[in-house]
């Protein structure tokens, strides 16, 4: 009997980000940071920033709902961005449509709200006016960061930052669909860390905005109590300002005067980039599957979920999720084996398996092993997920193999006196075993020296 | 040359030669009574290459025939010929296996493979001579632990080895905390005492009331007496005693209550809920869950030490040890603080154990269901070494199926791993006459640390 052989990972040719570190948690224990999650429509969502960047950037757990993997949604136009290099910016460049819609798009809000036209349009106008001077190009020298004034100091515009804020966070459910049904936008390289950069700074001007007056529509809260302010920390960067450039035509630039030479001069308008205040945010927040969340708080304990108000302990996770998704048991024990051999596993929807196992991370090495789980007893049989056919196990090795995956199989065997008690917590894991096995193809016509291998 | 004449013997189920063999006897063929002879599959092969002529009822048999004719047995079947007839093509030797040639783990333990066991055993297809050989020493003992193969690092790679089940530092003991839970005695007062208490709180009032007037520094209210009263839905609070006159304003008297008749008189009518609200409270019981089931506030007996609880809980919130992670019956796997090593964190979280494909095999070998293995396949270079009577271990073994079959089950798996001792197993699907070969291996992923 031969066991397969282990095949290293290929490293990706460009590699655009450095390692940081296998989990969240750091050995030791220093620097120990406890992320928060929530659950909203049985989906586990973080929507702090840093929470976010600490989950994704140690361990790669979880996907920005608006970006591929890693949560890089900005709305800067990237063309835009390219155009006006010259300009020193870190500001979002948008265009003055994209623009408009957003205005649009606050605007609907706030008549869902019931305000009247005319209190809507004189919002809209008092919070879209334009900051500082509008930039052309030539005109670097760093302005981004004056021109737009930190925070605004009339509690009028406070009020109606809140105001706006408060239609985003109250939108976030909403806005979480529409800005999905927005992921065309969103369609930016991957390896724009600049991106986020750019986000953290609008935040950081604007912060502290929102706890000056008792709000109208605000999604956060002003208790002030303590245990509010530690839970609804998040909410108040997501109350914060957006500054972003618009392109836009400017007007007056031509003079009826010049003669006809310079008439053609008169009819190019002269584009320039005015920092305005989005008045629609769209805030990208970090999804994360069952078996990663579980993960986190079980295996690493530094996520606590909360449902509304309350956090979930682990056993009622480990209830809670088997019931939203009734495999739950074996694909995070699948999960939390690779985990625990410094592997990192991703889903395998799009290949049609359970896992794609990385080594250190996407960004690093292609896949190497593309994953099905299933539970067996220890007569070494059970009702499989996947019942599969010698023919769907070619067509399924065959797609695995043109990606340059290896079909790995994962036999999760549990005793047979495991009782459902036992198996509804999580400790049950210590009794269970995992084989693991690779499908492969022989190559009958191989030449002959190289089946040595085999 | 001449073609080698044969006929077919089908109450044998084999064919004798009727003129000397060929080239091809040195790796196909066998002797029987002194006879030379060829299996169907055979014959049927070195018909379709020309090399014999097959004759049966004294008729030259076409090859159609010979296919009808020659493939009727369970054991050669169409499917099987064509893997035959495939891999001979190729140029590979293809035998038929025998299971009691196959060693078993003890035997190549000792390093018997060189010896035959069928000194005893006569077999129609195969004779092996008695005189014992050198053999390969190789061997390997797989009943043990499994080898981990590839790149790894030392620290992860023992631990799948080394560590038994039960002396694994995570198993979980029960805390203190789960200790208290087991007391159900200390639980809320049931309602009569209650009752008494509550009587007696008042009375007592009446008595704190005259006391205090004397000592002003004394504070009104004696906390500790002060029970917990349980308006839990299971314990219904009906009597309401009569509240102390020191308590009410002035010309206002109180009296006793009993508000049971009352109950009756409400909540008659099962509340109907909207759809919507149906389905908001189907999703909260899923994760909500009600206060009194709480064990620690159970333990609670008045309001000092409930609101005591609600502190502790709030602070802990903000902290690395969050309550509803670490003071519960199953908590989080690692102890950061406890770990030294990237690698000693992984081992930390490990949980779940490694299995091998061979474990518990050995038990599942009397099952008749268990799947059959078809042929011994060598290859072609090792022809001009190639002994018939000693052919020695193959390359791999063949298990021909068919493609809309299911995989095998983990365990048929085993079984038939097992039946194939230490040479590699290939599965042979056959779909109208195109085949592709698969095989399920044992691996055990290498554990990847970084530092």
């Amino acid at each position: 009997m031969a066991e397969a052989v282990f095949h290293p990972p290929r490293r990706k040719r460009r590699v655009f980000e450095s390692y940081e570190s296998p989990f969240p948690v750091d050995v030791g224990g220093k620097d120990f940071r406890l992320c928060q999650a929530e659950i909203i429509n049985n989906n586990v969502i973080v929507r702090n920033p840093e929470d976010i960047e600490q989950l994704y950037n140690k361990g790669y757990f979880g996907k920005g709902i608006l970006s591929r993997s890693r949560p890089v949604f900005s709305i800067s136009d990237p063309v835009l961005v390219a155009k006006w290099r010259g300009v020193n910016t870190t500001l979002p460049i948008i265009t003055s449509q994209k623009y408009q819609r957003r205005v649009q798009w606050a605007r609907s809000v706030l008549q869902e709200q019931g305000l009247d036209d005319c209190s809507i349009t004189r919002i809209l106008e008092n919070y879209t006016k334009p900051l500082g001077l509008p930039f052309s190009r030539g005109n670097g020298a760093g302005q981004a960061g004056d021109s737009c004034t930190r925070g605004d100091p009339e509690p009028g515009n406070a009020e109606e930052s809140r105001k706006s804020a408060g239609t985003e966070g109250a939108q976030s459910p909403e806005g979480q669909n529409g800005g999905s049904e927005q992921g065309g936008d969103a369609a930016l390289d991957p390896e724009s860390g600049s991106r986020q950069q750019e986000q953290g700074d609008s935040r950081e001007m604007a912060e502290g905005c929102c706890h000056r007056d008792p709000p109208v529509l605000c999604g956060c809260e002003v208790k002030q109590s303590p245990e509010q302010r530690a839970w609804e920390g998040m909410d108040s960067r997501e109350c914060a300002l957006e500054y972003v450039l618009v392109q836009e035509e400017e007007e007056g630039s031509s003079c009826p005067e010049d003669d006809s030479t310079h008439a053609q001069e008169n009819l190019v308008k002269k584009e320039v980039l005015v920092c305005r205040k989005n008045p629609f945010r769209i805030f990208e927040y970090l999804q994360l599957s069952l078996e990663e969340a579980f993960f986190l708080v079980y295996a690493l304990g530094c996520l606590s979920i909360y449902y509304g108000e309350e956090p979930l302990s682990i056993v009622k996770l480990w209830e809670v999720f088997s019931e939203v998704k009734p495999d739950f048991k074996t694909t995070y024990m699948a999960y939390h084996y690779f985990r625990g051999k410094g592997w990192v596993p991703k889903v395998g929807l799009k290949y049609g398996t359970d896992l794609l196992l990385y080594r250190k991370g996407p960004p690093f090495y292609h896949a190497s092993y593309s994953v099905i789980a299933e539970l067996v007893d220890d007569n070494f049989e059970g009702s499989l997920r996947r019942p599969l056919s010698w023919m769907s196990l070619s067509g399924l090795n065959r797609t695995t193999a043109n990606a340059s995956k290896e079909l790995m199989l994962c036999y999760l065997i549990r005793p047979s006196d495991m009782t459902a008690e036992e198996m509804s917590t999580p400790e049950c894991m210590k009794r269970i075993k995992v084989q693991e096995l690779i499908v492969t193809r022989w190559v009958s016509s191989r030449e002959r020296s190289e089946q040595d291998e085999f | 040359g001449n073609l080698v004449k044969a006929e077919w013997k089908p109450d044998q189920g084999i064919v004798e030669l009727k003129s000397p063999a060929g080239k091809f006897w040195h790796t196909m063929g066998f002797s029987e009574r002194g006879k030379q002879c060829l299996l169907p599959e055979e014959a049927l092969y070195l018909l379709e290459c020309g090399s014999v002529q097959l004759f049966y009822r004294d008729v030259s048999l076409s090859i159609q025939e010979a296919y009808e004719t020659l493939l009727c047995q369970e054991a050669m079947s169409l499917s099987h010929y064509q893997v035959f007839s495939h891999l001979k093509q190729l140029g590979y030797i293809v035998l038929r296996f025998d299971p009691s040639t196959v060693p078993s783990p003890y035997e190549r333990q000792l390093n018997l493979e060189s010896h035959c066991k069928s000194s005893g055993k006569h077999h129609r297809k195969r004779r092996r001579s008695s005189s014992p050989r050198l053999c390969e020493k190789k061997h390997k003992v797989y009943e043990g632990l499994p080898e981990a193969e590839g790149t790894s690092s030392k620290d992860g790679d023992d631990y799948g080895d080394s560590i038994p089940p039960d002396e694994k530092p995570l198993s979980v003991q029960p805390k203190e905390s789960d200790a208290g839970i087991a007391e159900g005695e200390s639980m809320p007062v049931p309602l009569d005492t209650g009752q008494k208490d509550s009587l007696s709180f008042s009375s007592r009032q009446a008595g704190d009331h005259k006391e205090s007037s004397i000592g002003t520094r004394a504070p009104r209210w004696d906390f500790t007496t002060i029970t917990f009263p349980n308006v839990a839905s299971d314990q219904p609070c009906t009597h309401l005693p009569s509240p102390d006159n020191g308590l009410l304003p002035e010309n206002v008297l109180g009296r006793e209550v009993d508000a049971a008749s009352w109950c009756t008189r409400i909540n008659q009518k099962q509340e109907k809920l909207s759809r919507k609200e149906r389905k908001q409270r189907e999703r909260e019981s899923r994760y909500k869950s009600s206060v009194n089931a709480d064990q620690e506030v159970r333990r609670c007996s008045n309001w000092q030490e409930y609101k005591a609880l609600l502190e502790q809980r709030r602070q802990q919130r903000v902290w690395k040890r969050p309550s509803h992670l670490w003071d519960q019956a199953v908590t989080p796997l690692l102890r950061p603080e406890e770990v030294t090593s990237p690698a000693a964190l992984l081992q930390q979280i490990s949980v779940l154990q490694p299995s091998h494909i061979l474990d518990g095999a050995s038990w599942l070998q009397e099952d008749p269901e268990a799947m059959k293995i078809d042929f011994n396949v060598y290859q072609a270079d090792a022809v001009s070494k190639f002994k018939k009577t000693n052919p020695g271990k193959p390359h791999v073994r063949m298990c021909v199926r068919s493609f809309d079959e299911q995989i095998p089950s983990l365990r048929a798996l085993k079984q038939v791993t097992y039946l194939s001792g230490d040479v590699p197993l290939v599965f042979a699907l056959v779909d109208h006459g195109e085949i592709t070969f698969y095989s399920l291996k044992e691996f055990k992923l290498p554990v990847d640390v970084h530092h």
